[in-house]
């Protein structure tokens, strides 16, 4: 059946209400965008580069409040 | 004070929550215009409308996936799966998505539910309708499991629960819906309405979640029990006449390792009893928490009395439950020098 995105293309490239101009520009519209995102994604920081979050932030959030088991387990952790 | 049985005390926790917070939504199989498999719900619907307390379709999956996103953008969804044995279909819900929503979005969304069901054996209800699935909600992280044994705590902990901002499964052991069970079931039952637990105060009240009760104090041996099996293990304990403290946990996650570790210390020895398979059961954990906090107070080897590592069995269900002479069993042992 074949993929997707090219089927729909080709379908509306038949229908005379699409071409592969606009297919193109509509590519790289996309393309910039979604690069533009995973920048500003990477200026808050990566996995690589930092900052990496504390160790103690790990225990955060697993419930609202911290239950004793879990505080115990942050403090075998080393913080 | 009113007399209530389980199911009256739970109706009336739910009738509470559902006057005195408009996010309140209490939904599930035969649950709004039938008013609930056990009765749990009857009324509801009548009383608070179809917006409020409605049936979903037999979907355990979309129960619970319905309750997660309503969750997240505000609600306080109450879902009942009839019964816990079919809580499975659910389970990636449970665990995948309301468990870790909180953590995941780093606190912007939560799932506050609270998953309702019926649970345990004792009702001749054969593999599909008597399981004790707990240790499967207590090994995910971000979610608590309760467990309450009798009116009083079913509607204290249940307020508590639905009040909670976290995810919570409420098991209901449901062989105490009508009556405690002393684990003879050859004999006549007795109603709660003899029982003091049943005194259950009108309004608003909560029990907290993560307090275990002292249902019997004693000094010889520490007996820890939840659900069906804290009257089982009371029954015992009368039939030995060994002092044993007897401790309900009411909650197994967060676990009140306080209670625990100062009775175990005080009396040296352990006996952990429930009705769910031994491999990997929650009994497995108490072991480790009492091995941890309290080895060099023990005076025995801790015993553990559960049902077998088979499925639920229909013809010898009396032979699978952990009944009072196989506790009295475990009991007599520890005590021994």
């Amino acid at each position: 059946m074949g993929v997707p995105i090219e089927r729909l293309k080709a379908h509306l490239i038949n229908k005379g209400i699409w071409d592969d101009e606009r297919h193109a520009n509509l590519n790289k519209k996309l393309k910039d965008e979604v690069k533009l995102a995973a920048k500003e994604a990477e200026s808050y920081g990566t996995l690589g580069k930092g900052p990496v979050p504390g160790i103690s932030k790990m225990f955060n959030h697993v419930y609202k409040e911290m239950p004793p088991h879990l505080r115990k387990q942050r403090q075998q952790a080393g913080v | 004070m009113a007399r209530m049985n389980m199911i009256q005390a739970i109706r009336d926790a739910l009738d509470v929550k559902l006057a005195d917070d408009d996010n309140v939504v209490v939904f599930g199989e035969d649950v709004g215009y039938f008013g609930g498999v056990f009765r749990a719900t009857q009324g509801l619907q009548e009383k608070y409308g179809k917006s409020r307390v409605f049936d979903s379709p037999i979907s355990e999956l979309g129960i619970i996936g319905a309750a997660v996103g309503m969750g997240a953008y505000g609600l306080r969804p109450v879902p009942e799966i009839q019964f816990a044995d079919y809580i499975l279909p659910a389970y990636d819900q449970i665990a995948s998505e309301a468990a870790r929503l909180r953590y995941r979005s780093s606190g912007e969304f939560s799932a506050p539910i609270t998953v309702r069901a019926p649970c345990g054996g004792g009702i001749f209800g054969g593999q599909t309708h008597s399981q004790s699935p707990e240790a499967l909600f207590t090994h995910v992280a971000g979610l608590k499991t309760v467990i309450p044994s009798n009116p009083y705590d079913a509607k204290g902990l249940l307020i508590a629960s639905i009040e909670d901002d976290d995810p919570v499964i409420f098991l209901e052991p449901k062989r105490l819906y009508n009556g405690p069970f002393d684990g003879h079931h050859d004999r006549p039952g007795t109603p709660w309405s003899d029982h003091e637990s049943s005194e259950v105060p009108e309004g608003h009240y909560t029990v907290p979640l993560g307090k275990a009760a002292i249902i019997r104090p004693g000094d010889a041996v520490t007996v820890l029990a939840y659900g069906t099996m804290v009257h089982v293990a009371t029954t015992a304990v009368s039939e030995t006449g060994i002092d044993a403290e007897i401790i309900d946990l009411r909650t197994l996650l967060p676990l009140d390792e306080e209670t625990i570790e100062v009775s175990v210390k005080k009396t040296g020895r352990c006996v952990i009893v429930h009705e769910a398979t031994k491999t990997s059961g929650f009994g497995g954990e108490l072991m480790a928490v009492v091995q941890e906090l309290c080895f060099h107070y023990l005076e025995s080897p801790i015993e553990r009395v559960t049902g077998w590592d088979t499925p639920y069995p229909h013809a010898q269900e009396w032979d699978y439950f952990p009944g009072p002479a196989r506790v009295a069993q475990a009991l007599h042992t520890v005590m021994e020098p």
